[in-house]
């Protein structure tokens, strides 16, 4: 092109003496005057008309290239020819998985940018729940806070000068550590190997008292399966297995499944715990304790069951028995007592449950020995919990490790800690040392996605990829493996760990196992092909892997992962004897004047990882539907004590951390319990730089474990600070309405349609009604499936472009979220009962909302969707006012480009781009998906055939991992929702109103006694 | 043949005026230099309407996110305001149509003054109606049912704010059709006073060629009679229409058939004590105590003792009906309107409405005008809150308790709200110094001359 110019330039004459002076000025002169042609200015440029159509023709191309897609691919080759794989405007789906819950993904690509995630859900573990964190990882890869390049010394470098700078540090002679979280993926490991390097793992949310009771027991620490869908009975302490433990997504699948009302029998959960959780509230009874009792209180169970079974165990004393029990713990005696007698009923079809992070104390490992003892006792141990087969390759870390670290790097033994993963500076309770001991390192490398307090002090910080930017493999669990397969090239100029593990081999002077991330995981794949002996031709097994996602080596070692038969351990009663021995000598955790307090990760947050992601930031508690903050939860009665209320910010000290929060009051604790979330306060992105307090200084690390559990905790409220807290529900009772029916188990079985009260008996019309004569819409949402875990609503939120608000807009009320999970307290404030009751636009037959609007802005369509027409909204909110669900939310601002109008990059890539981005003035809700009813009828279409209930799902629908919600065409008799329609069960929000909602909801059984149901009225 | 014993009427002009006096005295603010008093007055509605215009447009730039409004609670000071805007322009046309009808002689003191205040408060009340909107560019001209290419897109005839915008602008249209042609034969007075060149001009153009012809005069009773007759049902149905965007609509404490006279009743009373608060002010300020008197004053009094005794029926039917209906959420709203959260408000209107203007029982207080002021101006707030009431406390508690909030005005729905006052009072203030304030030629229509007092003697 350079050449051509020279040589097809034309001479230039100049006109006057004016014009070769300032050739600009009489240019622009002359241009006013006569307007040229196209042609002649490209000719003036060097350029013919044949070149310039080339030209243009190229930069159409490149600039859509450059505009709106990032292929990942081994070689970028340019997009003159319409990839095979990708039509602009059809949706690609790619199996991956998440490295961190190792949980299977599918991820939705557009024109090469992935905008949804979601469970695989033909994983074996986990199926397609992957919770709130997974559903917004997808917000994490397009953050535009994430380390953009690698940096050396604090100054941004590229990879070549940072890999030739970082080769001092991993030298030959150097000594090397690598401090990680759980690393499961096979290749990592097989590279770490070739560093001759020692490896130390951590996990915030660490499960080391589970490992360790695991070992104390059964003699190898291991982290069993637990199959709550083999448990008829589950008496839980303290483990909050629907909230954060483990695989919550997992686990709520599984204890769903024992309430299903098709199969014989319907099991009980009974819930000890010190602080409110998703758990509790989902359990037919649900008992406050201290965290203190834990041990007496499994104890007390302990001597009850060997007692029921005729097992007598030596060293129980009289100390442990029911009454001496209850008095300490204040429980009921009954409750002790039938809890126990719950479980002998149910010998291997039960199970004793114990060890949430949250209400973790030094005598966790006590606790856990305990309750194994009494699951191996009542056969539970095999059947109930597999310790042996699939056993998890999650949560290996533990603080223990760490202590090893600490007395290397102290020892002077380690000169160059390479990190990746967690932020020990912010992790790590300070009494292990961990600060002081890293200025014994010579070099620290940190490799991870945010600028958090350790890359600060960190000479080497290597920008890691997002996951879905990565080649990678993942083993959460004995022999289930799963490929992380890249959906787009990274956004940054940003390198995988894997990769700069491999190219860092080479520079350690060691020959790297494979040259890249993609050869290495392949290698793994054969690897794990060999290992199963799985028979057949490797890319077969490669492509067959990519594309379901993972690969299951049980099956070719003749076993089933879900119902074979597993071998129970036996029980070393020598735990027992030390957890009555750790029992005689409890430290007392309760004092005159002082409180406990509770530092436990929220569901939303976790440990914090994903803290600067907005919309995660923004999703309410499934609890407190708190947004935006951590705040201390105080009980009704310690409020009053201290004349508190929401808002009012205290102060808590003990003698070793000191913080200032804003007060919650949560029903449901004791008085002398106080509870906040961890993962606030960190460093590293706007978002989580600005927001709550760090509770991290109350965790300590007594006996080896980390404590979650502070004592001796004073509260001194900050005189005249006060704030309103985002919170997205402000009442809590439901003052006697009949919005939500349950029922209990018994009385089902007596009439399935009990707990509904009709307050119409039949609707009188003067009109005809709306016909229907295609697809008619409808949802059916099953109460008694549905736990609050609210993943429907972050899946809600990414599927349709959902604007985050900010903190102060939800205080103000206007919190954007198309579905909400109403939650009301019934009962005693002390201890209320809980219903979650999840609300979407109910797209009513004879809506409310589409006779008021003057512009005819909503309207009905003729198959039953409530539609809402954004381009003609003039934003009256008229129709919000008359919706009786309250659904419709309305665009305050513009809310979409809060940045000087316009949306920061990337966040635009984020973006579905089948969903409108709504501006200011215009009203907005729930709109049943409808961009994925025109897909599958467009497929319908093609096909000639009528879609069904497998050509389609909303995205909360595809996101809840117990499918409490079905959505599908209730003219079509075979389907879901028509069938629940037939459901006695099944009953509609408001009817009395008259206005024939295609959203029905199936009552909520518990199984608790009748009485026990119906003992309360309705308490604020 | 048996004696006519005539009683005495008292006389509607006092202060022994002839046909001079009356011209001299009416047209003495407009054909004078302002006074100081009135000045200062001006500065502060003006100062007021323009911080309320400028709020306006930082509203336009920034969206209706600066008001209170959440969810529940979609409405809020804008359409309060709006409601009582168009409640306080009820008074006009009923003062001048309806009394009219009636031959109740007495309006002609008030009646022009009424009429401006009505047009006055229909402007202030229109203001809001499209602000309120999310995309006011918009709303203001896709309300309006015209042909247009997008379709066959037209507007929703079932919606009742599409009633309100028919209903509106015929009231504002015929009110103001009506106090013009009420000004006709005046503005030919001012034209005939006038001495500087340009102001009889202006007048003139205004008085339309008026010439005191009997026929022009017989013409004027005529369309005056018919304009009356048209005016007098839409006193009736704008409120009643306005009424129907709550009626029409299913949240408890909106919901109900006592609406339209209720709402109508309610114009009615805080019209009324808009004019009073008016009259007080400019009878004092031009001095106009001899056509304005303390009899027109009485009368007015008396009605808003009585619409307020009629709100405060209303009221009370409104809780009997949320009772006997047996429907829970209905119960809850009436509850809670007197005990919830926002009892401070309902307490405010109850005491305003229906406590305060009990005073006028007396007949010596409800001439007294200083009481007057004050009780009209404690009626104007009560109706204000009336209208929060309604709006507020029906929608921050519907059905579900799970989406209840408070709703809180911020600084900007207070400035709008400050520039509503503002703008009326800067209207009526042009008025008072360009316009006869009192109907001259029907004041002097009404006035018994010495030959009938004399008449009536003999």
């Amino acid at each position: 092109m350079q050449e051509q110019k020279q040589n097809t330039a034309p001479k230039k004459y100049w006109l006057s003496l004016n014009e070769y002076k300032t050739p600009a000025l009489s240019n622009a002169h002359t241009k006013g005057e006569f307007l040229e042609l196209p042609e002649k200015m490209a000719d003036e440029l060097g350029v013919n008309r044949r070149n310039f159509l080339k030209l243009m023709g190229a930069t159409t191309v490149l600039g859509s290239l450059a505009g709106c897609t990032r292929r990942p691919v081994q070689k970028i080759v340019p997009y003159v020819n319409k990839p095979e794989e990708i039509t602009p405007g059809v949706p690609n789906y790619y199996s991956s998985a998440d490295p961190i819950t190792g949980q299977g993904l599918i991820v939705t690509t557009r024109e090469g940018r992935p905008i949804k995630v979601d469970g695989n859900p033909e994983f074996p573990e986990g199926g397609k729940g992957i919770g709130l964190t997974g559903q917004a990882t997808i917000l994490d890869l397009y953050d535009p806070d994430r380390l953009r390049m690698p940096k050396f010394k604090g100054e941004n470098v590229p990879w070549e000068i940072f890999d030739r700078e970082i080769k001092g540090a991993l030298d030959e002679g150097q000594e090397i550590a690598f401090l990680t979280r759980t690393t499961h993926s096979p290749s990592i490991k097989r590279v770490m190997e070739r560093f001759r390097a020692s490896h130390y793992q951590f996990d915030p949310l660490g499960m080391e008292h589970m490992h360790r009771g695991q070992q104390e027991s059964y003699g190898r620490a291991v982290l069993p399966r637990y199959r709550f869908d083999r448990a008829k009975v589950i008496i839980s302490i303290d483990a909050d297995f629907l909230d954060t433990m483990i695989t919550p997504e997992e686990f709520s699948r599984q204890f769903i499944s024992t309430r299903s009302l098709d199969g014989d029998g319907y099991s009980k959960l009974f819930m000890f715990e010190s602080a409110m959780t998703l758990t509790g509230m989902n359990a037919d009874k649900r008992v406050s304790i201290h965290p203190e009792d834990h041990l007496h209180l499994a104890l007390a169970i302990a001597k009850e069951v060997s007692r029921l079974i005729d097992r007598n165990i030596d060293g129980l004393g009289e100390s442990f028995s029911i009454a001496n029990v209850a008095k300490r713990s204040e429980v009921e005696e009954d409750l002790i007592k039938e809890a126990a007698q719950q479980l002998v009923r149910n010998p291997g079809q039960s199970l004793l449950m114990a060890g949430g992070v949250g209400a973790k104390t030094e005598y966790a490992v006590a606790v856990q020995n305990v309750v194994n003892f009494v699951n191996s006792a009542l056969g539970n141990e095999g059947t109930v919990i597999d310790g042996k087969e699939m056993t998890s390759n999650l949560y290996q870390g533990s603080v223990e490790q760490v202590e090893r670290l600490v007395t290397a790097m102290n020892a002077g033994s380690i000169d160059t800690l390479v990190v990746h993963g967690v932020d020990p500076l912010y992790d790590l309770p300070s009494s292990l040392g961990f600060e002081e001991a890293l200025r014994k390192v010579k070099n620290l490398v940190f490799v991870g996605t945010y600028f958090n307090k350790t890359a600060r002090k960190a000479q080497y910080v290597a920008a890691e990829s997002h996951a879905l930017e990565s080649w990678g493999d993942v083993n959460p669990s004995n022999y289930l493996y799963a490929i992380v397969q890249p959906t787009i090239s990274p956004v940054w100029n940003t390198r995988s760990f894997l990769d700069s593990l491999i190219v860092w081999t080479g520079i350690a002077g060691n020959s790297p196992p494979e040259e890249n991330s993609y050869e290495m995981v392949r290698n793994t794949w054969r690897r794990v092909k060999d290992e199963a002996s799985a028979p057949g031709d490797f890319e077969d097994f490669w492509v067959k892997g990519l594309h379901e996602g993972f690969f299951d080596g049980a099956k070719n070692q003749n076993k089933d992962r879900n119902s074979g038969l597993i071998k129970a351990r036996n029980f070393s009663s020598g735990a027992l004897k030390r957890a009555v021995s750790t029992a005689g000598s409890l430290r007392p955790y309760r004092a005159e004047g002082t409180y406990t307090l509770l530092v436990k990760p929220s569901i939303a947050l976790r440990d914090g990882t994903q803290s600067n992601n907005a919309h995660l930031q923004e999703i309410p508690d499934p609890v407190t539907k708190m947004t935006w903050e951590n705040t201390v939860s105080l009980s009704p009665k310690t409020a009053e004590a201290l004349n508190v209320k929401d808002g009012d910010f205290v102060n808590l000290k003990n003698s070793n951390a000191a913080i200032e929060l804003p007060v919650y009051v949560q029903p449901g604790l004791r008085s002398d319990i106080i509870v906040t979330n961890m993962g606030y306060g960190r460093v590293g992105g706007r978002i989580t730089d600005e927001i709550g307090g760090s509770a991290q200084s109350f965790l300590n690390t007594i006996d080896r474990i980390v404590t979650h559990v502070a004592s001796g905790v004073k509260i001194t409220p900050v005189v005249g600070k006060s704030r309103a807290l985002a919170n997205t529900q402000e009442h809590h009772a439901t003052e006697g309405r009949d919005v939500s029916f349950e029922t209990s188990y018994e009385e089902y079985l007596n009439a399935p349609e009990s707990g509904i009260v009709h307050h119409l008996k039949e609707i009188t019309n003067l009109w005809n009604g709306h016909e229907y004569k295609g697809y008619r819409w409808g949802m059916v949402i099953d109460l008694n499936k549905c736990t609050g875990c609210t993943s429907c609503v972050m899946a809600c939120n990414v599927e349709n472009n959902i604007p985050v608000v900010g903190r102060d807009e939800v205080v103000r009320g206007r919190e954007m979220h198309w579905i909400r999970i109403d939650r009301y307290y019934r009962g005693d404030a002390e201890n209320p009962e809980v219903i979650n009751h999840p609300m979407v636009c109910q797209h009513c037959e004879d809506a409310p909302c589409e006779t008021v609007c003057p512009v005819l802005a909503t309207v009905h369509n003729d198959e039953g969707l409530n539609q809402m027409v954004y381009n003609r909204c003039v934003g009256t909110r008229y129709c919000a006012n008359n919706c009786p669900y309250k659904v419709r939310r309305f665009n305050f601002y513009e809310y979409n480009q809060p940045m000087n109008g316009k949306m920061e990059y990337p966040i635009p890539l984020s973006k579905n781009p089948e969903v409108t981005i709504r501006s200011r003035g215009v009203m907005e809700k729930c709109s049943f998906c409808t961009q994925r009813i025109e897909y599958a009828k467009n497929i319908g279409k093609r096909e000639g055939r009528r879609i069904g209930d497998n050509d389609l799902q909303t995205a909360c629908q595809a996101a809840c991992p117990t499918d409490a919600i079905m959505f599908g065409d209730m003219n079509n008799g075979s389907s879901m929702v028509a069938q629940q329609g037939k459901n006695p069960r099944s009953f509609v929000v408001l009817e009395e109103l008259g206005i024939k909602p295609s959203v029905s909801y199936l009552t909520k059984i518990w199984n608790r006694t009748p009485s026990e149901e119906h003992g309360d009225s309705s308490h604020h | 043949m048996s004696e006519v014993v005539q009683l005495e009427r008292e006389d509607l002009v006092t202060g022994r005026k002839s046909y001079a006096d009356i011209s001299n005295d009416i047209c003495r603010p407009l054909e004078s230099f302002p006074t100081q008093k009135w000045l200062l007055c001006f500065t502060i509605a003006v100062t007021c309407m323009s911080f309320g215009f400028a709020v306006i447009g930082y509203l336009f730039w920034e969206g209706i996110g600066i008001w209170g409004l959440q969810n529940p609670n979609g409405w809020g000071l804008a359409i309060i305001n709006f409601v009582f805007w168009i409640g306080i322009g009820h008074a006009g046309t009923l003062i001048s149509a309806v009394l009219y009808l009636f031959r109740q002689d007495w309006r002609t003191g008030i009646n022009r003054a009424a009429e401006a205040m009505t047009i006055f408060a229909v402007i202030c009340a229109l203001v809001f109606p499209i602000i309120h909107t999310g995309r006011p560019w918009l709303a203001v001209y896709w309300l309006l049912p015209y042909p247009n290419n997008m379709g066959p897109l037209w507007v929703n005839f079932r919606s009742p704010l599409l009633w309100d915008v028919f209903a509106v602008s015929t009231y504002f249209t015929v009110s103001a059709v009506f106090w013009y042609l009420g000004l006709i034969p005046d503005l030919a007075t001012v034209r005939d006073r006038a001495i500087n060149p340009l102001r009889k001009r202006i007048y003139g153009l205004m008085a339309m060629g008026w010439r005191g012809a009997a026929r022009h005069w017989n013409d004027y009773e005529k369309a005056y009679g018919i304009l009356a007759g048209l005016s007098a049902p839409l006193v009736l149905s704008v409120h009643t229409i306005v009424s129907f965007d709550f009626a029409v609509s299913l949240i408890p404490g909106w919901h109900t058939t006592i609406f339209p006279p209720y709402f109508v009743i309610g114009a009615i009373f805080s019209g009324f004590a808009m004019v009073v608060t008016l009259m007080v002010i400019s009878r004092e300020v031009f001095n106009m105590k001899d056509y304005i008197t303390v009899n027109h004053m009485e009368a007015m009094c008396k009605i808003i003792m009585c619409t307020g005794m009629l709100v405060g029926l209303a009221y009370a039917t409104e809780f009997f009906i949320a009772w006997y209906s047996g429907n829970p959420f209905e119960q809850y709203a009436f509850i809670n309107r007197a005990f919830g959260p926002y009892a401070w408000s309902y307490w405010t209107m109850i005491i305003c409405n229906s406590v305060i203007p009990q005073v006028f029982w007396i007949r010596k207080y409800r001439r007294n005008i200083a009481l007057m002021f004050i009780v009209s101006v404690f009626v104007n707030i009560g109706m204000w809150f009336e209208r929060f009431v309604i709006v507020v406390t029906s929608l921050h508690r519907d059905f579900l308790p799970a989406s209840w909030a408070y709703y809180t005005p911020t600084w900007a729905d207070w400035a709008i709200t400050l520039g509503s006052f503002g703008l009326f009072f800067t209207l009526f203030l042009l008025f008072c110094r360009l316009l006869p304030i009192v109907a001259i030629s029907e004041v002097k229509n009404v006035m018994k001359t010495s030959v009938m007092k004399t008449g009536a003697h003999q």
